[in-house]
């Protein structure tokens, strides 16, 4: 497919390879990822959703077998290309939306700017846009004590769309929010695709979210289910 | 800057104990550095006048200076000798007749030779007033030091050793010995080291014969330690010493003393800087997931370890601002305090406090460095993981 963005070919990860307490978290998962598609991934705990995720986000290297994002191999750039990359090419949302607890909402968004590279104006005008966008024009200088969850998960949705990158990984990004805020969110993710022609990656274990999905992967056990 | 300065009072009292950590070591580096350079600068101006120049005592004083008199009558045989110049007789004596024992250099009353102006190289020149004559009686040129401590002016009286003086001129600041000197004509000079002799030597000993050294300039500066030989060869009953005698023995004793209060200093500068580790370390500890969402926004190892370098130099640019603040009011304050008796113990320069300064950024520095590379090779996903 000529519009993958990301794919990953034949994944593994082994924790502690060779020790009594080895643990084979992915045993080999290949797929890919279209420009503007909203992936769900589920799967039971400890399938390796997290772990998938981590090496699709480059925050960790597999045992074998590759990622590709944008064309390029992931098991070929070193650690500050790596770092680049997920400044300029990656957003994150994490379950526990992982602010900066003593910055502002905006200096949590503008964190991102900076380490893209963007000049100070920039990223000053394009956090506002983006706070401003997820329904946050009064909270610029709130703090994340100051916010509610769903509040500091768009924070985080700002902050993942500061670089302007194409691929999202969303890990279970619902986790910690009610129903009614979960909704909300995974359809603000949802435009966010059709708007932007983001791809979003989402972990989650609530089935029910995946409705918003394009499409949906199972990974059971390691693998790729059918 | 805004952040790093937030993430450093997130645990105020921390900070500002390590910060107090840095603040005692700079402290003590300003003063014991002030103490330093005034040593310092004492010795250059010795080595300066020194260097030039043979100094003849008498024979049987131990010390280089401010040994027991002798007479003028040695004046001719020493001029007599090969590659001397001219020889200045010169007096001196301690302005306060209760001083015994000083730290540093005490007042002194100094002899004035119109003569050998031409010759000496260690200048000095007048401020305000003039230079004194030869013939000058009851006047005198004083340091900018004990100008100040006495508090006068030209044309002002004064009292040296209980005896009337006009004030005629003050010196330029030298930063050395004559700052804290009072100049008076050899013959005043003389008559003052006469008053001091007991009864029983003051009868056979006009004033007229007295000196307390000569200083012999030369024809070849180069020439100084075989000149000096050739005077305790050839003159009896005195002692020769050549021009590297004074930075051979004053100044490696002062560079030994300076080179021990400055280590107390250095150490305790030191041990502020592990406060600065400790802080950092603990600070790592706690901001692990912090460092872990840096790291997955697209943070590069290399920008996490200058954030937390950045803390540690903050740490000791506040610390160094403090403590050179403090040290500085303090060297002050003992100045100022002692100033009456002419003593100066401290000696402020730019240079001082500029190397106090960088030094202290730099331990801060070179403390924070592990626990910020520590920070910096954080992996991202067991960062993130971390409670």
């Amino acid at each position: 497919m000529n519009n993958a963005i990301a794919r990953t070919i034949n994944l593994q990860k082994t924790y502690s390879p060779g020790k009594h307490n080895e643990v084979k978290a992915l045993k080999g998962v290949s797929t890919e990822f279209n420009s503007g598609e909203f992936i769900g991934v589920i799967g039971p705990s400890g399938s390796g959703k997290s772990t998938f995720m981590h090496l699709l986000g480059t925050l960790d290297s597999p045992t074998s077998g590759d990622v590709e994002i944008g064309g390029k191999s992931l098991t070929k750039l070193s650690d500050n290309e790596r770092a680049d990359l997920r400044a300029k090419e990656l957003g994150f949302i994490f379950q526990g939306f992982n602010l900066l607890s003593t910055l502002t909402a905006i200096e949590n968004v503008m964190l991102a700017g900076d380490y893209a590279g963007l000049s100070p104006k920039t990223t000053c005008e394009r956090a506002e846009s983006l706070l401003k966008e997820v329904g946050l024009d009064e909270r610029f200088d709130h703090t994340p004590a100051e916010l509610s969850g769903g509040e500091q998960q768009r924070v985080a949705i700002a902050r993942s769309l500061m670089n302007d990158g194409r691929l999202i990984l969303a890990d279970e990004p619902t986790g910690e929010l009610d129903t009614k805020n979960s909704e909300t969110i995974v359809q603000l993710l949802k435009d966010l695709v059709k708007r932007k022609q983001k791809t979003i990656v989402m972990v989650t274990h609530n089935e029910n979210l995946t409705r918003f999905c394009d499409r949906v992967i199972k990974i059971v056990d390691g693998r790729l289910a059918s | 800057m805004r952040i790093i300065i937030r993430n450093l009072f997130r645990r105020k009292l921390r900070t500002v104990l390590t910060v107090g950590g840095i603040v005692i070591g700079v402290f003590a580096l300003t003063v014991m550095g002030a103490m330093s350079e005034k040593l310092s600068l004492l010795v250059k101006g010795g080595e300066e006048y020194y260097g030039t120049k043979v100094i003849v005592v008498d024979g049987q004083s131990s010390a280089f200076y401010g040994g027991a008199p002798m007479t003028i009558d040695k004046r001719p045989d020493i001029e007599k000798v090969k590659g001397v110049t001219y020889v200045t007789p010169e007096v001196s004596l301690m302005l306060d007749e209760e001083t015994t024992m000083s730290f540093g250099m005490p007042a002194m009353i100094v002899s004035f030779d119109a003569g050998a102006n031409q010759y000496e190289s260690f200048e000095i020149n007048v401020a305000t007033g003039r230079m004194l004559t030869d013939e000058d009686r009851g006047k005198v040129l004083l340091g900018s030091d004990i100008a100040d401590t006495m508090k006068t002016n030209v044309g002002q009286m004064i009292k040296l050793r209980k005896q009337d003086f006009e004030v005629v001129g003050i010196m330029e600041k030298t930063l050395t010995a004559p700052d804290n000197s009072a100049v008076v004509s050899l013959y005043d000079a003389q008559q003052f080291v006469h008053a001091t002799l007991p009864d029983a030597f003051r009868e056979n000993f006009p004033a007229e014969k007295i000196v307390s050294d000569f200083a012999v300039y030369l024809d070849d500066i180069e020439q100084g330690e075989a000149v000096a030989e050739r005077i305790n060869a050839e003159v009896e009953g005195v002692k020769a010493y050549g021009p590297s005698f004074f930075s051979d023995q004053i100044g490696q004793s002062l560079a030994i003393f300076n080179l021990i209060i400055l280590s107390g200093a250095l150490i305790a500068l030191i041990v502020g800087g592990f406060s600065i580790m400790n802080t950092l370390t603990f600070s790592v500890i706690e901001r692990t997931r912090e460092i872990g969402i840096k790291k997955a926004v697209g943070a590069r190892s290399g920008r996490i370890l200058r954030e937390f370098l950045l803390e540690a130099a903050v740490i000791g640019v506040i610390g160094g601002i403090v403590g050179i603040g403090f040290g500085a009011l303090m060297a002050w304050g003992i100045n100022e305090s002692s100033r009456e008796s002419g003593l100066l113990l401290f000696q402020l320069t730019p240079r001082l406090l500029a190397a106090v300064f960088i030094f202290s950024i730099v331990i801060s520095v070179l403390a924070g460095f592990i626990p910020a590379r520590r920070a910096s090779k954080l992996n991202p996903v067991e960062a993130l993981r971390y409670e």
